[in-house]
């Protein structure tokens, strides 16, 4: 049987949710229970970014929270017609609430010292990096390494590619990387 | 993209396209793309003051986003060669200093365009030779041009003195005018062994004049003879021989 859906700290989602509205929640979201369990990592990484790009303290929360409150309502018997769209619309009450919340607790954003420029990194980040890049296919690779170290409308020259490919699909390949890199990054 | 991640669109619109694109893939995709590159241009120390304050408020500020920021240093670190990096800005004053003061000279600390542009016009109309060194910032980049009667065969080598603290050489190779090639790639050798290699070598245009430019770490300058081979295609281009002396 496919494992139920992880939300942040490692907590099964059941542990907060009905077993009924649980149910709900991946009838919607795909056709059998793997189809739906990742489709359920879609939406939840998609709300975890709405909630970094409004700004609310502990996106993975705000998340959270919100796919809670779509598995209750739809347990209620409460229709959708595209679960993407009806998620936004609660996740926007959601970071409303938070940034009320967070305005009444006078809790202030965090604020970061940063570095200007390169900054430093930590050797084992950079470990972790290595590691990964001389893990990618030769090809992806080298689209990397070239797109970071040269020109890059004379890199999509050369390879006959408009820039706005070439863009893409280095971003694919950094995506790749960056996921990579936290993995091998919290294994050290 | 840029308005709605840097929180430059009005609440309404913000909220429009957010319902967009959580509801379709690509645009998601797009948006963190757009994402990537605001964090890695705030990395290399690009943009205004008040582009990098906005990504610093609205990207950088959130928990985890700190990931984000760290595999994009590390990322900059790994993959950026030491003449793309960006220069710290107290160099760059040091640079415009030097530009204002002692008007034509070989060697100047660079990075932004404007003083790159400047470098180009001043060595046009004065016919500088080689390097004539006045001392450098440290950290800075010392550039240096050889040219095209360097050509092996020719009778005389071309000596550059590099100055002490210069950390990065950029050498303009002049090129006979066709010899531009998409694919050019550069070789330094000493010795008979070959010490630092690049591919592809950013070539221009300044006035009727086609050059190459190589960059390659000091430290590996050290005083000595050096023969530097363009090639493109397997095929080499032009040779060009150096003699580096200590400032």
């Amino acid at each position: 049987m496919t494992d139920l859906p992880k939300q942040s700290g490692g907590r099964q989602k059941a542990g907060d949710l009905s077993r009924e509205a649980l149910d709900a929640l991946l009838a919607a979201l795909g056709p059998d229970r793997t189809a739906a369990a990742h489709e359920y990592e879609v939406l939840r990484n998609r709300l975890v970014d709405l909630f970094i790009w409004e700004r609310c303290p502990e996106p993975e929360l705000g998340a959270d929270e919100t796919l809670n409150r779509m598995a209750r309502r739809m347990a209620e018997g409460e229709a959708i017609a595209n679960p993407y769209r009806y998620a936004h619309r609660i996740a926007r009450m959601v970071v409303l609430e938070t940034i009320r919340k967070a305005q009444r607790e006078r809790t202030a954003l965090r604020e970061l010292g940063f570095t200007m420029g390169e900054g430093p990194v930590s050797e084992t980040s950079l470990a972790a990096l290595r590691k990964c890049l001389a893990a990618l296919p030769a090809d992806s690779r080298k689209l990397i390494e070239q797109y970071y170290s040269m020109d890059r409308e004379q890199l999509a020259a050369a390879m006959e590619i408009s820039v706005n490919t070439l863009r893409n699909r280095a971003l694919r390949i950094r995506e790749r990387l960056y996921a990579c890199m936290m993995r091998r990054r919290d294994e050290s | 993209m840029i308005a709605y991640l840097l929180h430059e669109m009005p609440e309404d619109d913000r909220a429009d396209f957010s319902e967009d694109w959580m509801a379709d893939a690509a645009l998601h995709e797009e948006l963190r793309g757009v994402e990537a590159e605001l964090i890695d241009e705030y990395v290399r120390g690009d943009g205004t003051s008040e582009r990098r304050s906005r990504v610093e408020s609205y990207l950088l500020s959130q928990d985890g986003q700190e990931k984000k920021l760290e595999f994009a240093r590390a990322l900059h670190r790994e993959l950026v060669p030491p003449g793309r990096r960006s220069v710290p800005r107290a160099w760059l004053g040091a640079a415009a200093a030097i530009v204002v003061l002692a008007g034509a000279s070989a060697w100047l600390a660079l990075e932004n365009r404007a003083l790159h542009e400047r470098m180009g016009e001043l060595r046009a109309t004065s016919k500088l030779p080689v390097g004539s060194p006045v001392g450098a910032p440290a950290g800075s980049v010392f550039e240096a041009m050889l040219p095209l009667d360097s050509l092996r065969g020719a009778n005389r080598d071309t000596t550059i003195a590099l100055p002490r603290g210069a950390s990065v050489v950029r050498l303009d190779l002049e090129m006979e005018s066709g010899d531009e090639r998409a694919d050019t790639a550069a070789e330094v050798s000493a010795a008979g062994a070959a010490i630092w290699r690049q591919w592809p070598v950013r070539e221009e245009r300044r006035g009727s004049v086609p050059v190459a430019s190589i960059w390659i770490p000091a430290a590996l300058l050290a005083p000595g003879h050096y023969e530097i081979r363009l090639t493109a295609a397997g095929k080499a281009l032009a040779y060009y021989r150096v003699d580096v002396t200590a400032h």
